[in-house]
């Protein structure tokens, strides 16, 4: 059987270094272990070549439930994908990551693989890039099935709020978004009460709103990536309440704090500076 | 953090076998009398390759002795080479002194090879620290900075050396250099935190705040993120008491939460562990690795060690947020703040912090101006802890929030419960007597005010504020209008405190007083003085001209008093005072018939201050006196003038009052002349004509905000010709053809009131909120907040409704909807069940007599329905009292009297006096106003089991 083009080309890639060749190994319950150079994966099973003396060859199969982990080291398309998606390049990521999301895909759940980091960056950069609802909740939805991370998860749940806020559905992203606060890693956290501070936002429940978006740099002071936004949306939320000085003081601090984001300039525009 | 530790072995050696294929050339003829070079440096080799050092040690040291003994070397042995192998083999032994020894040996014969002299120099460097030798190791480590191979490390190891020495500066001086140059890399944050300690050890704490946010943004570089916490944690301190909350909260916020840190710093361990053996796996012996390896194992033990104490601290995180929580208040973050004394009250219900966080919760509310929060968190405190020594505090933070406010019936509860609770506190009680009587001043409640300050003269005779309370009371007596008593006290008071803080106050008040006695006389010397006695820029001046020409009004002398008026207005007055002093001009001129000096004083004011708000008034007066001469179409041009500059401005919100006095002008009938027949007055056609000619400048025309506000003018104008169609038509087309953002706040908010009407509650809320959003502090904001109070109430969410119409008072203050407010309040109350409330809310709308009307209607009825709700036969009774007084003094109010005769007649049901109740339906079908409500066909279907359940007898009374 022929491995799809893709595959082998991301395989390739992965056994490209030297370095790495030998790092790249499936290791077998009964603690064979497979370097990933020898095998070929066919249907449900790693399939091995084996030379016959006398010439000619055979195939050893080993069937992927077998397989106890992988030692693998980190794919470069993750760090890329990751730098992709902090510069905006949504689409990009996309296809940097999809590949490697098929490839660990047997075995989403065997330590030592690289799917569930994988499958997260898909559902940023599918989110990111306002792919369909239908297709974020099923990437959601297969996350929250597979993984075991707590982070993945709980970005999983987040995405599936964020598509519910879309769709117009405040009460699901709520119920969804109640979960996360109280369960989630601090990161997921931090985005959710980014996410109920929008919702508050759009209620017009102004009060509610400011204190969402000020959860992120009150409990979640090391999370400079989320400021930008937790600011601005604070300083709209001020300024709905009524309090045009901290509101003004809310967009100056976007504006001097983290001048060359897309926040700031947003502030800037907002605020007629 | 702990101190920095040394690598015990040289860092830079290059391979053994290299060296020694070096120094191993062709072999001599010198075995005669010992055994050859070669054999020896072969034998050492062999010693090295089985990692045996002491031995190659000394064989080396043989070799060194024979050479220095002027034994002639085989050719191609570099002496050098072997001094450096030797020197190196000691230092691997430990024999540092032997090392050092051969090293100075070896720089004093300045080797040919500078990079040779540098790996001597690291070594040696390296030897003397761990012979805590750290004053010598300081300059050796410096030579080798010259060696681009060693730069950093010298570096690093040069500002080890200097901390260990105690030289700190030398040591923050050699960190920031190699901070500065070398690669931002795991070294690079390791060092950035061993400067942080240095910085934060010897107070440079600005210096040590910069390194901080420098790290905070390569925070994935730093391994030993238990240590940047606790470092995070002292600078936050540090800042703390150096009076710098925004460093401080910076600091605060790169420490991490006890689950957090931990995590974070096991995936960081588990790293460097990886890292370690990954570098045994992969490089057996290399010693540049093993010394990576080295300060690898340093830094994690660094870690684990502050790993653990973070882990035995049960508080770490209720002391980390109440730190926040302070630095966050500090630095005006009183949101913020609030949120985290929450979180430390309700996750942290048995740490030592949870006391003082209430009182911060109080401060921070208190600070954002979050009255029923700030009154809410007070009370939680008081219950939670009622013997608390910061309860008198926060009492007072609560009373002072609720002041600024202007909630003046909260703060004198906060007051009264501090004063009464905690009598002993003195330093708080005597600045809150006076907080107390000021409250009660501004309530007018005076004579309370004499009484607590007479308490605090009594209680504090040497008190801090004794003066002020003397000045309060006579100001007191004053308001309460005894103006023969107040100047006594007044005069008291200056003969006390001659030199008092409050004199010139005094001397305006005692003409005050005069004036008030209507001693002319008197009041006019005292203002001739005070104005001869204080200089020309005396904040008062302007008060005091005023007064003067109210003086001279009195004494009927016009014009001196219009010459002091005009004083004042030279002056800086309040605008209410400036209000005053043009008002009185204009009524003196008008009294003189002298309307062009009026006319001639707003217009100067218009061109002289065109962005004041009272320019409206001028365009208002001007208008006013012209068409009050007869020259309306000159005074409609003017105001129009006026008008137009701001018709373009939403923001500009007065312009509505201005226009709809455009509009009572254009409405009224033209007047007719003796002798000629009335003139026919102008059609509406005509008029909106002249609107937008008025109004639709070439500099206006493309505004849509000014074609709103035409549109407006012609609404109101249908609306003063009693045009009620065409007025909501002209409503209407505003709505249809303008976003909320073009249009200001007067009109969004009759626009609002209009769709609402109509029931298009959806449009009506948009309008409504882009108010509040837009124009929070319009003076139009009421119809925002209030609007939006009543779509919750259609939508039966009483909280929503409750929080709008409080907002519409306490925010906006009620300019124009205070009625509907308050009626609004008291329905969102019914809604949720608070009975009580509700009624104290009816009663007040009811007995209001300027709300005279439906609304008074509706509050009797809501009056009913909570009695009927409370169900008690004297509820009822009283319920069966309020409906009848409807359908009695209130019968102009037709929906109200249907709903209330059904509503009396069920009352007289549940008291069983179902006669009444017959008769009371009876009487509500006579009135023919009512035959087609659908009131009057529930009351018909009523009456036929009522009648039938009665005696024949009376069945027929009527």
């Amino acid at each position: 059987m022929k491995l799809p083009r893709t595959l082998t080309a991301v395989l390739l890639t992965l056994i490209g270094g030297a370095s790495s060749l030998c790092a790249q190994s499936y290791v077998l319950n009964n603690g064979t272990v497979l370097k990933a150079s020898e095998v070929k994966l066919s249907g449900n099973a790693l399939v091995q070549e084996i030379a016959l003396p006398g010439g000619g060859s055979a195939e050893r199969r080993y069937l992927l439930n077998t397989v106890a982990r992988l030692s693998w080291p980190e794919p470069e398309e993750v760090g890329s994908a990751e730098a992709e998606l902090a510069a905006g390049k949504n689409a990009e990521a996309l296809a940097t990551i999809t590949p490697i999301y098929r490839i660990f895909g047997p075995f989403s759940k065997t330590p030592g693989s690289w799917w569930t980091q994988a499958a997260s960056l898909r559902l940023q950069a599918m989110v990111a890039s306002k792919a369909s609802s239908s297709d974020i909740s099923s990437a959601a939805r297969e996350i929250m099935n597979s993984a075991t991370d707590p982070e993945a998860v709980g970005n999983a749940k987040l995405a599936l709020a964020q598509v519910d806020a879309r769709e117009g559905r405040d009460s699901l992203a709520s119920a969804m978004i109640d979960q996360i606060v109280n369960d989630a890693p601090s990161g997921v956290r931090a985005r959710a009460w980014l996410l109920r501070g929008d919702l508050a936002l759009k209620k017009q429940s102004f009060e509610a709103a400011i204190e969402a978006y000020l959860h992120v740099p009150a409990f979640f002071g090391t999370l400079d990536e989320l400021m930008p936004s937790a600011i601005l949306g604070s300083a709209r939320a001020y300024k709905g309440y009524g309090d045009a000085s901290r509101s003004e003081r809310a967009y100056l601090d976007v504006i001097d704090t983290y001048p060359n984001t897309a926040e700031a300039q947003i502030a800037k525009n907002e605020a007629g500076f | 953090m702990t101190a920095p530790r040394f690598p015990d072995h040289p860092t830079p050696l290059r391979k053994p076998g290299i060296i020694l294929a070096l120094l191993l050339a062709a072999g001599s003829a010198q075995a005669q009398v010992s055994i050859p070079i070669p054999n020896i440096l072969a034998e050492v080799e062999n010693y090295i390759k089985k990692r045996q050092p002491a031995d190659a040690a000394a064989l080396l040291d043989r070799v060194l002795i024979r050479a220095d003994a002027g034994e002639a070397m085989p050719d191609g042995v570099d002496m050098d080479r072997i001094r450096l192998a030797a020197a190196t083999n000691h230092f691997q032994t430990q024999n540092y002194p032997r090392s050092v020894e051969i090293i100075t040996g070896l720089l004093a014969k300045n080797p040919q090879s500078s990079a040779l002299a540098a790996e001597a120099r690291m070594l040696m460097g390296l030897a003397l620290a761990l012979q805590n030798k750290y004053v010598e190791a300081i300059p050796v480590f410096a030579a080798a900075e010259v060696s681009p191979s060693y730069r950093d490390k010298a570096m690093l190891y040069g500002a080890m050396s200097a901390q260990q020495a105690g030289k700190i500066d030398e040591a923050i001086a050699a960190y920031t250099r190699l901070l500065s140059a070398s690669p931002r890399d795991r070294d690079w944050a390791d060092a950035a935190l061993s400067l942080i300690n240095l910085q934060l050890r010897t107070g440079q704490l600005p210096d040590a705040r910069r390194g901080l946010s420098l790290l905070r943004t390569n925070l994935p570089l730093v391994d030993n993120l238990a240590g940047l916490n606790v470092l995070s944690l002292q600078l936050g301190d540090a800042l703390t008491e150096a009076k710098d909350p925004a460093g401080a909260l910076t600091a605060y916020r790169t420490v991490l939460f006890k689950k957090d840190i931990i995590a974070q710093q096991s995936r960081r361990n588990a790293r460097i562990e990886a890292d370690i053996k990954r570098i045994h796996d992969m490089t057996v012996g290399d010693a540049t690795q093993m010394d990576a390896v080295r300060r690898l194992n340093g830094r994690l033990e660094q870690a684990k060690s502050a790993i653990g104490e973070i882990e035995k601290l049960e508080n770490y995180d209720a002391t980390l947020l109440f730190r926040l929580g302070n630095a966050f208040q500090l630095r005006g973050g009183a949101w913020e703040a609030a949120l985290i004394f929450e979180e430390i009250i309700a996750k942290f219900p048995d740490s030592t912090e949870r006391e003082q966080a209430y009182f911060g919760l109080v401060r921070a509310y208190a600070d954002a101006g979050r009255l029923e929060k700030t009154n809410d968190a007070a009370l939680r405190f008081q219950r939670i802890y009622p013997n608390s020594s910061f309860g008198a505090q926060a009492l007072y933070l609560a009373a002072q929030a609720a002041g600024q406010r202007g909630d003046t019936a909260a703060q004198l509860q906060f007051l009264s419960i501090a004063t009464d609770r905690y009598r002993d506190n003195v330093e708080l009680r005597e600045p809150m007597l006076l907080m107390q009587a000021n409250a009660l001043f501004s309530l007018a409640r005076y004579s309370e005010v004499t009484g607590i300050v007479q308490n605090y003269l009594n209680d504090y005779p040497q008190g801090k504020f004794v003066e002020e309370a003397a000045y309060l009371s006579a100001m007191s007596t004053l308001a309460d209008g005894e103006a023969s008593a107040a100047a006594q006290a007044i005069k008291t008071y200056l003969d006390i405190y001659p030199q008092g803080k409050f004199v010139d106050d005094a001397r305006y008040r005692m003409a005050a007083t005069d004036y008030a006695r209507q001693d002319f006389k008197s009041a006019l010397e005292r203002t001739k003085s005070w104005l001869a006695d204080y200089p020309s820029e005396h904040p008062q001046r302007g008060e005091i001209y005023s007064l003067q020409g109210d003086v001279h009004s009195g004494l009927n002398e016009t014009t001196e008093a219009i010459d002091s008026y005009q004083q004042a207005l030279l002056l800086p007055l309040s605008d209410e005072q400036l209000g005053y002093v043009l008002d009185e001009l204009t009524r003196l001129y008008q009294g003189e018939r002298n309307s062009d000096a009026a006319v001639e004083m707003w217009e100067t004011f218009a061109r002289e201050r065109p962005d004041h708000p009272f320019v409206i008034n001028a365009a208002y007066w001007i208008g006013r006196l012209r068409s009050r001469e007869g020259r309306v179409d000159e005074a409609l041009d003017r105001v129009a003038d006026i008008a137009s500059r701001y018709v373009s401005d939403a923001d500009r919100d007065s312009v509505e009052r201005l226009l709809i006095e455009v509009a009572s002008m254009l409405s009224k009938p033209p007047k007719g002349k003796r002798g000629e027949p009335k003139p026919e007055p102008q059609t509406l056609d005509q008029l909106f004509a002249r609107v937008d000619q008025l109004l639709l400048t070439p500099a206006t025309r493309d505004s849509a905000t000014a074609r709103a506000r035409a549109l407006f003018v012609k609404s109101e104008i249908a609306g003063f010709r009693k045009q009620p169609r065409i007025q909501k038509e002209y409503l209407d087309r505003i709505a249809s053809s303008n976003a909320p953002d073009t249009l200001p706040p007067g009109i969004l908010g009759k626009i609002g009131d209009h769709l609402l009407e109509k029931n298009e509650i959806d449009l009506a809320r948009s309008f409504y909120t882009q108010i509040i959003t837009a124009h929070s502090k319009s003076i139009f904001a009421d119809y925002g907040y209030t609007g939006l109070g009543q779509i919750a109430l259609i939508e039966g969410d009483g909280t929503e409704a409750l929080r709008r119409f409080n907002d519409a008072i306490d925010k906006a203050g009620a300019r124009f909807k205070l009625m509907d407010a308050t009626i609004g309040q008291a329905q969102a109350l019914l809604l949720l069940g608070r009975l009580d409330a509700a009624q104290n809310l009816f009663e007040q709308v009811a007995s209001n007599r300027s709300w005279r009307g439906p609304a008074t209607a509706e509050s009797l009825y809501s009056l009913g329905e909570i009695m009927m709700k409370r169900g008690t036969p004297d509820d009822i009774a009283k319920a069966q009292a309020h409906f009848q007084r409807i359908y009695i003094s209130y019968k102009r109010y037709v929906p109200w009297v249907a709903k209330a005769y059904l509503r009396s007649a069920d009352a007289f049901e549940a008291l069983g006096q179902n006669q009444e109740s017959v008769n009371t339906l009876k009487e509500m079908l006579r009135d023919e106003r009512l035959t087609n409500l659908p009131e009057a066909a529930t009351a018909r279907s009523r009456l036929v089991p009522l009648e039938a359940g009665l005696p024949a007898s009376k069945g027929g009374n009527s």
